[in-house]
């Protein structure tokens, strides 16, 4: 296998990929070896990790009720489906 | 029997799983919920979140035909929604934010007293989406179609019509503001001390 090697930059732009497991097992490899020896980028990428995590739990509202069977009624209508 | 084999032979080995045409409700009606997620934080007012949906539900009704079959349904009705919204809703409801990219925060650095980023996790909703809401509407679109409803980079390429790549970069920066604007705020709040990280 090649050796990559990161710096703060390659690093900070592949927070997604790595999180989205996109990188291949060598700059995988490169990627979390920069994140083991540089405290900065580590902070970065804890902290995104965890902005993402409380989005995620944010603002969990479904479709109300009324409005889906006002959908469906729209749905059993033939003009409305342009029949 | 030769003739016979033969004639299996040309035959698909298999049919197609799908054979009836997908129907509006099988493809549009699960997406319900997301869409008035959507609308939602778009529009910043429940009632104007429900008319938005209905409008788009009934508008993706009437195009049901044109909708390619197998291809994205949730985007297909993210791109319906966005369109009515910015026809009809948004000069009523919410002008239109420019950034002041000199705003955007530095990450935070080596001195931060909550490397973990923990005080995230103790702020309320409200307080998230106010930050959220106050995001440039560019901005905003792309946050909550990805880091709140999940969808792929290119799903929200494909609904906002715009290059993968400016959805990677307005992500990258509406993370950013969003940091910065809850940090300030657990500070204010005192989840945090006052001026330990640099954002």
């Amino acid at each position: 296998m090649t050796m990559i090697s990161y710096d703060c930059q390659a690093v900070l732009e592949r927070l997604d990929a790595y999180r989205n497991g996109e990188l291949t097992p060598a700059e995988a490899q490169a990627f979390a070896a920069h994140l083991a020896a540089c405290q900065r980028c580590l902070c970065v990428e804890k902290h995104e990790q965890a902005l993402l995590e409380r989005l995620k739990a944010t603002c969990r509202d479904c479709c109300p009720e009324a409005l889906r069977q006002r959908i469906l009624t729209l749905c059993n209508d033939p003009e409305c489906r342009g029949e | 029997m030769a003739s016979g084999t033969r004639r299996a032979a040309c035959l698909p080995l298999r049919m197609p799983d799908t054979l009836a045409p997908a129907t509006f409700e099988d493809e549009a009606l699960p997406h319900l919920d997301t869409l008035y997620r959507v609308a939602l934080r778009l529009t910043g007012d429940p009632a104007a979140a429900e008319d938005l949906v209905q409008d788009t539900m009934l508008r993706a009704l009437r195009g049901w035909r044109s909708f390619r079959p197998g291809s994205n349904a949730r985007a297909w009705l993210v791109t319906i929604l966005r369109n009515q919204f910015i026809n009809g809703y948004r000069s009523q409801k919410r002008a239109p934010q420019s950034v002041d990219m000199e705003a955007i925060p530095e990450p935070a650095d080596l001195k931060d007293p909550d490397p973990e980023g923990r005080f995230f996790r103790e702020l309320v909703d409200e307080e998230v989406l106010a930050a959220v809401d106050a995001l440039p509407a560019d901005f905003r679109e792309v946050l909550v179609l990805s880091d709140m409803e999940g969808l792929p980079n290119a799903d929200v390429a494909e609904a906002l019509g715009i290059p993968i790549g400016t959805v990677k970069s307005r992500l990258f920066r509406a993370r950013r503001i969003l940091q910065g604007r809850l940090r300030r705020y657990a500070e204010e709040t005192g989840l945090l001390p006052s001026g330990g990280g640099t954002s």
